[in-house]
């Protein structure tokens, strides 16, 4: 079988389908996963797409971090497939403790729904491969709850591990050290508050998701 | 830590005892909480200036059927712990609830 990705729903999620389109733009082969009964073992990689999973009750992510499926993420996480949680994702895979810190109500208290200029701070990760630290990218934000927050010791932590993948130009939502992306400290989990899937094609604004999702794609085949 | 029992419940073949905790989550110090500065300056505008700071948090009623008082805080501060708080941002306290139940 081809390397397949799966794309995990939570009742809630509601970016499934832009990803799935997204990577198959991009030759990537990817599956619709249920959360309360599926197995991953037919999967070489997984994303955690946007949306409000569990309705965002108690916290977003809490919820979720209990499905049925997390324990499959976390093998993979641990076997060192490549695993990316894009916004409600990102919130979940740090409930699930697969990644540091927290994501908290953004600085100003609005919904923020824009397009942002992101550095990259390091290529040695799954979304960032093929890009090269220091450039310049956009991409599109859109939440509540982006605030990325940690301690001092995590920070200098994710600093001295070169976890921070993403970083915000013009930090919009009072993220410790601007923070948009970081990573595992092996680099194949990685959680991301901007959208990669909605930057695909110029006609809708860019296409400078095409680099992450390509990154993540390489590192699919790769591994 | 001062729950309150309520009343002996039959479960699973013998008598336990029915408590009710109440679970106080609340942002830990240094961490932002936009919400409660937004209501301090309503609180403010509102004409009460000698308030200086509102913080928010949340609050969760658990009724539960335990052995015995240790038991059923053992319970809620391992629930509280794993699910309702998230030690990254949050910390909490269980404290007892004075409204009897009845159920």
């Amino acid at each position: 079988m081809p390397p397949t990705v799966g794309v995990v729903v939570f009742p809630g999620t509601n970016c499934e389908h832009d990803v799935v389109h997204a990577l198959g733009l991009l030759g990537m082969r990817a599956q619709i996963k249920w959360h309360g009964d599926s197995e991953l073992s037919d999967c070489d990689a997984v994303v955690l797409p946007g949306g409000f999973a569990h309705g965002d009750y108690l916290r977003p992510g809490a919820i979720a971090r209990f499905s049925k499926v997390m324990s499959s993420i976390v093998k993979m996480a641990e076997a060192g497939k490549p695993v990316l949680g894009i916004c409600n994702g990102f919130q979940v895979l740090t409930e699930a403790k697969l990644l540091p810190g927290a994501l908290q109500k953004n600085a100003g208290l609005r919904f923020i729904c824009d397009v942002e200029k992101l550095e990259v701070a390091s290529n040695r990760s799954v979304a960032s491969a093929l890009l090269q630290p220091g450039e310049i990218i956009s991409l599109p934000i859109n939440h509540f709850e982006g605030n990325y927050t940690c301690d001092h010791v995590t920070y200098d932590m994710l600093v001295a591990n070169d976890q921070i993948v993403f970083k915000y130009v013009d930090n919009p939502n009072g993220s410790v050290g601007s923070i948009a992306a970081i990573s595992n400290p092996r680099g194949n989990v990685v959680g991301m508050m901007p959208h990669p899937e909605r930057a695909v094609e110029e006609l809708v604004g860019g296409t400078d998701g095409r680099k992450v999702l390509s990154s993540f794609i390489e590192a699919v085949l790769n591994g | 830590m001062g729950f309150r029992a309520h009343r002996r419940s039959y479960v699973a073949g013998y008598f336990t005892l029915r408590y009710e905790a109440v679970v106080e989550v609340l942002l830990k110090d240094g961490v932002s909480d936009p919400e409660g500065m937004t209501i301090l300056d309503a609180v403010v505008s509102l004409g009460y200036g000698s308030v200086e700071r509102v913080a928010t948090g949340k609050l969760f009623r658990l009724l539960l059927n335990a052995d015995d008082e240790n038991a059923a805080a053992d319970v809620v501060t391992q629930i509280a712990e794993q699910l309702l708080s998230n030690p990254v941002l949050e910390d909490f306290r269980v404290r007892d609830l004075l409204a009897a139940a009845s159920s």
